[in-house]
């Protein structure tokens, strides 16, 4: 029992700091201390769940080994960027940010449950409420009154996937009474060539597509993040990226593993037509911000493209190229706190001419991260990219390496035509001055990367051998 | 010697940083920029006299469980043809005007361009070959992103798109090749690979395409044309006409060490397409009346006898074709520097250039001097290993030998004309005035130029090497 106490601590820090977050709705606050409050929780959470890393909270429905504590920390330092990056902007637009970093930490909480669950019913309720918990956060900075076609829509998605999915449920119930995954394994080879079993696989599977913004289950991400705060772009493309690449991880290797055959179609071609979609979408928009979460389609698109080789490599490979991806995303995001001008922040690509003469430090840093996406030489991305194009070098003529490459053209229009506006001479705006936190944060990215690029042999043995030796 | 090599790698980037943090509108970017150009250069010579017959490797070795490393090797070729790259830059930037001096930006991307050709030219394996391949339109994409004239059609972001889609066909390429070798290979281990009939020749396309992308043959010409007439400014018109020398250079290293065997059958499409374009390309020159236009013609018409050198010639007479481009690299430099002095002139002091040059007599002699170097006037390497590579094209090809002289003859008249108008005072009938003349040190500058052109006739820095 006691036991059961200490190794849910990681957990319940989360808890008490929602709590005394949500004791903080009653009194005065100020938006700063409330971010920071929410930090100290996250930070205390993270340093519980590094000493219990390998200690599971309920052996029976879940599990702890390194790997998973990796993906945890990718989810924290996620959720941290998120906490740190918003501060002015609540402030600039005087909006209450004790909702938002309440989301954020309930966002863990639910994330640490659903990495660390063996238990197919948990992890699916889980992935549930995040769905919800998206769907608070899309509409969090709006008028209650004010619903838009695509709230309507995303709502009606998650409670057609809710009754397909408990159908699902049930139907997987009957091969493996217990659901957890072991057995669900086990049963699976069995059953796989049943239509009813492959279905219900199939509809939780389309559940984490749907999730992570996967094509064709990405419109919410696109249209949605469009018409939402900067805060809420952040999340969406820093923090369910961890937790859906764990999922999807565990669920191939601790599910699928034994019939990989029946899935690796599904997964090439969600990760095809979500890279194909995340490309046209990127360099098709005008919004900036459209542009960074097409970009989180194609990117989540080749993480599953690398995913459906369903070898312990792959999903190191997987693990790796998501951390190369996601430090430049989280630069963007930095970079993007710090361009305002008269306390609108920038999101048309017209909105960012003359950046590069008013502010080059920032520019720089946005070119650079954007180069690092498309995979250009003497980034992090190029390794990532590269590594990946020798992973779908599976046969001879592999036709995929070469789309991949044509979608990294397609995406690198995107960028260059914000590269072209920010380097476009334009001396009559005048934008705020930004944070010296913000340039600390967006300079951050740049010492990650670097520090990832100069011994990038080490992450990817180290994430082999965690992936070799977890006992999961 | 794998010190200095590492030395002359490390210069142009640190100066680079350097130049990046130096404060805005200051002297300091310029001076630093100068600085490092001319040292590179002093240590190029440095290693050029070193170097001896078998060049020397250096080896960054960082990431072996991921099969990556880094194998650079310099030449005697190589040091030449960096030696002009620098030379080009210094004329470049020596002759900016005040303004253009404190941009920093201008001068940080001259730099890195330079490094970028430095890692080019002695990359020994293909990852790093192409990863400098890649990497060296980047500062033209800034630069082009500030100076591009909006009157122009074209735009910066197709040029980049076009040429990054050829690099990636070359990342193909090298995909395919790590994945049969298992890693990374240096240029003299490739044709021990054993790739299947098929993909060989898929690898053999996307490189060429790739290569050839950066020379303006058809139908990939269409870019240098738009961005030559786009951009004016000094500088960046010098870094855009380097580009074809990546393309030029690679396909170089392919024919020096034999690397496909399959070339021969892309030869006759790559020589007919060449003499189709070398000919329509000269004669349009011919029609212009812009010097930029024509100079355009110009370069296109001499990257394309290089290249049908290369092909058809093989390795026998690439030593010439090495030296030939070091005379023409500068040439072509220092006319576009010159010629968009004369244009600032003329738009200064509200005049066309018709008899310009009766009124800048320094520039005159100057530049008169260099349009007939670049006619073939027998006083540079330029001339001497043309006249090699014509007569071997001939020997090769009468009807490509009929069809590259005539072409260089059209670009010859083309420039020449323009200098009869530059200095035809007919219907001038403005006194020659005191106007603002190049001055002393510019002077110097190109008169030492032209003096390491003409010691250079066989064989360039041959009082070096």
């Amino acid at each position: 029992m006691l036991e059961n106490i200490i190794y849910f601590s990681p957990l319940g820090a989360l808890l008490i700091g929602i709590l005394s977050l949500w004791s903080a709705n009653y009194g005065e606050y100020e938006i700063y201390k409330c971010f920071r409050r929410g930090r100290v929780f996250l930070y205390i959470s993270m340093a519980l769940g590094i000493i219990f890393y390998n200690k599971p909270l309920l052996p029976e429905i879940t599990a702890a080994a390194g790997v998973l504590t990796m993906f945890r920390l990718m989810l924290y330092a996620g959720a941290l960027a998120v906490l740190f990056l918003p501060r002015s902007w609540f402030s600039a637009m005087g909006i209450s940010g004790l909702r938002y970093c309440i989301f954020v930490l309930f966002a863990v909480f639910i994330g640490s449950l659903m990495i660390t669950s063996t238990n197919l019913v948990l992890t699916i309720v889980c992935a549930f409420i995040m769905m919800v918990e998206n769907f608070c956060l899309l509409c969090f900075d709006r008028n209650k009154n004010e619903m838009q076609p695509i709230d309507i829509i995303y709502l009606a998605t998650v409670v057609v996937l809710a009754v397909f999915s408990s159908a699902a449920l049930l139907e997987i119930a009957q091969i493996s009474p217990t659901m957890s995954y072991g057995s669900i394994r086990q049963a699976l080879v069995a059953n796989i060539v049943q239509p009813e079993v492959y279905a219900a696989v199939i509809v939780l599977l389309i559940d984490f597509v749907f999730l992570s913004g996967l094509a064709p289950m990405h419109f919410w991400l696109a249209e949605g993040t469009a018409k939402s705060g900067l805060p809420v772009l952040s999340y969406l493309i820093l923090v369910p990226a961890g937790m859906c690449l764990a999922c999807l991880t565990r669920i191939n290797s601790e599910i699928l593993a034994d019939v990989p055959e029946y899935f690796t179609l599904f997964y090439k071609l969600t990760a095809l037509i979500s890279i194909t979609i995340g490309a046209i979408g990127a360099c098709s928009s005008h919004n900036v911000r459209k542009i960074f979460t097409y970009t989180t389609v194609l990117q989540m698109g080749i993480v599953l493209l690398i995913l459906q080789k369903f070898t312990i490599e792959a999903y190191a490979a997987a693990c790796v190229y998501s951390i190369i991806y996601l430090l430049p995303m989280y630069g963007l995001c930095s970079a993007m706190f710090g361009l305002k001008v008269r306390g609108e922040y920038l999101f048309k690509l017209t909105d960012f001419a003359g950046v590069a003469m008013k502010k080059p430090f920032m520019a720089l840093m946005i070119m650079l991260y954007l180069f690092s996406l498309i995979g250009f030489p003497f980034t992090l991305g190029f390794i990532g990219m590269f590594s990946v194009l020798q992973e779908l070098m599976g046969e001879p003529m592999n036709y995929t390496a070469l789309y991949l490459l044509l979608m990294l053209l397609l995406l690198s229009y995107g960028f260059w035509q914000l590269i072209s506006a920010m380097y476009t001479a334009n001396n009559k705006i005048v934008f705020d001055k930004t944070d010296i936190g913000i340039y600390m944060m967006t300079a951050l990215g740049i010492l990650l990367s670097g520090l990832m690029l100069s011994d990038i042999d080490y992450w990817y043995f180290q994430m082999t051998e965690l992936w070799k030796t977890a006992a999961l | 010697m794998a010190d200095l090599l590492l030395l002359i790698l490390s210069v142009p980037l640190l100066g680079c940083l350097f130049v990046a943090l130096s404060p805005k509108n200051k002297d300091n970017a310029f001076n630093v920029t100068m600085f490092v150009l001319m040292s590179v250069e002093a240590l190029l010579l440095r290693a050029g006299a070193l170097i001896g017959d078998g060049g020397f490797n250096y080896m960054l070795e960082n990431w072996s469980s991921l099969h990556l490393f880094f194998t650079f090797k310099a030449d005697t070729s190589s040091i030449v043809l960096q030696i002009a790259i620098y030379a080009a830059l210094l004329i470049g930037v020596f002759c900016l005007d005040a303004e253009q001096k404190k941009n920093k930006e201008v001068l940080a991307s001259a730099l890195l361009f330079g490094w970028f050709m430095s890692g080019l030219l002695w990359a020994d394996d293909i990852l790093t070959f192409y990863v400098f391949f890649s990497s060296v339109m980047l500062p033209l994409f800034l630069l082009m992103n500030i100076y591009w004239q909006k009157r122009y059609n074209s735009s910066p972001i197709l040029f980049f798109i076009f040429h990054f889609g050829c690099s990636l066909l070359l990342l193909f390429a090298l995909a395919i090749i790590f994945y049969y070798n298992q890693g990374n290979v240096s240029f003299a281990d490739i044709k021990s690979i054993n790739l299947p009939a098929n993909v060989r020749t898929t690898v053999l396309v996307c490189v060429v395409i790739s290569l050839i992308s950066r020379i303006p043959i058809w139908p990939f010409h269409y870019w240098i044309a738009a961005v030559n007439v786009g951009m004016r400014h000094s500088l960046v018109y010098v870094m855009t006409n380097l580009l074809p020398l990546t393309g030029l250079y690679g396909i170089m290293r392919l024919y020096s060490l034999s690397l496909f065997s399959g070339m021969h059958a892309l030869e006759p499409v790559l020589e007919v397409v060449g003499l189709i374009t070398i000919l329509l390309v000269a004669f349009i020159g011919l029609a212009q009346r812009d010097f930029m236009q024509m100079l355009f013609s110009y370069t296109t018409v001499y990257y394309l006898l290089f290249l049908l050198g290369v092909v058809m010639l093989k390795v026998k007479y690439q030593q010439n074709i090495e030296y030939a481009l070091f005379s023409f690299v500068i040439v072509n430099s220092a006319l576009a520097v010159l010629y968009l002095w004369s244009e600032n002139f003329c738009v200064e002091h509200k005049c066309d250039n018709r008899g310009i040059l009766a009124y800048v007599p320094r520039f005159a002699k100057i530049f008169i001097f260099f349009v007939l170097i670049a006619c073939g006037l027998p006083v540079s390497a330029m001339f001497w290993n043309d006249f090699i590579l014509v007569s071997a094209l001939f020997r090769e090809s009468f009807i490509i030998g009929v069809g590259v002289m005539s072409a260089i003859i059209a670009v010859s008249m083309a420039l020449i004309y323009e200098l009869y108008i530059m200095q035809d005072l007919t219907i001038r009938n403005m006194k020659p005035q005191k106007v603002e003349d190049l001055n002393d040190k510019q002077v110097l500058f190109f008169i030492g130029l032209i003096v390491v052109m003409c010691l250079s006739f066989f064989n360039p820095l041959w009082f070096i090497f």
